[in-house]
């Protein structure tokens, strides 16, 4: 290394300020880990969550990533975020300006329930559409921060998050399964959740 | 549970630290520091039982962090924005000299595009030859070198770093 590239070490070296690294990163990496090794497992991310989930479920992902940045939930316009088809059913997942909630809106929503999703890793809720089709979120915030999802089931169907803390960046995942159909297991939900080591499969939450 | 989990702890335990320093000199932010090298660790673990060459871990680590950052600064929501006063850079015990010193040499990093920024941490931090650095950023021995030189190049007309004595060499 030539005294030109020393001096520049020297001098970033001694820039660096003390740095403390959470206690559980090591923990989430190994977790993260062990869901990217079950993605690389699974060929063809969208036919695999579909043929777990049953034919004609749909889901969509979508993350802060999309609808452009901006307020606190990295969403700024009235726009849809993400769009599903579950069975002939169209659902689209989308934001409104200066709100800092998600919307997903589907043809027929008019069963008043709620439900929380808290989406600590590994937990997934589900409610029952009045027309038989069940609706899950999946989220999964990469910062450990406790996220809430609700839904409202009303129309359309509401998804708000509230977060603690600033959250960067999250991602979540919207299902939409028609009736008697069984909802995705974890393991088929790439990028967005934690997988339960027991491989627990979801159960839909009383309507 | 993998039989070769605590073998990996064993490793992110002891490295975690170091590759934080490397990821916060690539960002300036302790925050996203932090995410490149959970990146860099959950991709290690994935790849875990097909490393073979246990001596390799640590340069495939750093790897992952500079090639994380660069991606990151790709995504629209990660995009920098410009702040008055860098957030986290002093620490207990600093006076005002040694304060100013780290502000303006991470301001200074901070000016360097994301790629200049990877090339100077795998180059200049982290000791790797030219070679060595363009293979990690899958770019080539000479673009590294011109990278390089510019970033440099950069740092030397930056004028939080330059002493009077450089910034009439720099004049002339």
């Amino acid at each position: 290394m030539t005294d030109q590239l020393t001096e520049l070490r020297v001098a970033m070296d001694a820039a660096l300020p003390e740095l403390e690294l959470s206690p559980d990163v090591v923990g989430r990496s190994m977790a993260a880990g062990r869901r990217r090794r079950q993605q690389q497992a699974i060929a063809g991310v969208g036919a695999a969550v579909v043929l777990a989930a049953g034919v004609g479920a749909g889901f969509a992902v979508a993350s802060s990533s999309q609808g452009g940045g901006g307020d606190r939930l990295g969403i700024s316009s009235a726009n849809v975020v993400a769009s599903g088809y579950a069975g002939s059913m169209q659902f689209d997942v989308y934001a409104k300006r200066g709100s800092d909630c998600l919307y997903v809106r589907t043809p027929t929503a008019t069963q008043a329930a709620t439900c929380w999703v808290p989406t600590v890793p590994e937990s997934m809720q589900a409610l029952t559409l009045s027309n038989g089709y069940q609706l899950a979120i999946v989220g999964a915030p990469r910062a450990a921060t406790a996220v809430v999802f609700t839904l409202r089931n009303q129309p359309p169907v509401t998804v708000s998050m509230r977060h603690t803390a600033a959250l960067p960046h999250w991602r979540f995942a919207v299902f939409v399964v028609p009736p008697n159909t069984q909802l995705p297991r974890f393991d088929v939900v790439p990028h967005v959740a934690e997988r339960p080591d027991d491989g627990t499969t979801l159960t839909p939450a009383s309507p | 549970m993998p039989g070769w989990d605590a073998d990996f702890e064993a490793f992110a335990v002891t490295r975690s630290r170091p590759l934080l320093r490397s990821a916060y000199l690539l960002c300036g932010d302790q925050a996203m520091a932090e995410d490149l090298v959970q990146t860099a660790l959950a991709r290690l673990y994935s790849a875990w039982p097909r490393l073979k060459r246990r001596d390799e871990l640590d340069g495939y680590a750093r790897t992952i962090v500079a090639r994380a950052f660069v991606d990151e600064t790709r995504r629209p929501w990660r995009r920098e924005r410009p702040v008055a006063q860098l957030p986290g850079v002093t620490s207990p015990g600093d006076d005002a000299e040694a304060t100013a010193g780290r502000i303006a040499m991470l301001d200074a990093l901070r000016s360097l595009p994301p790629r200049q920024r990877a090339v100077v941490l795998l180059r200049v931090w982290e000791d790797l030859s030219v070679e060595q650095t363009a293979e990690a950023l899958s770019i080539s021995a000479g673009t590294v070198k011109s990278q390089l030189s510019k970033a440099l190049e950069t740092l030397r007309r930056h004028p939080n770093l330059m002493s009077e004595a450089r910034r009439e060499g720099v004049r002339d």
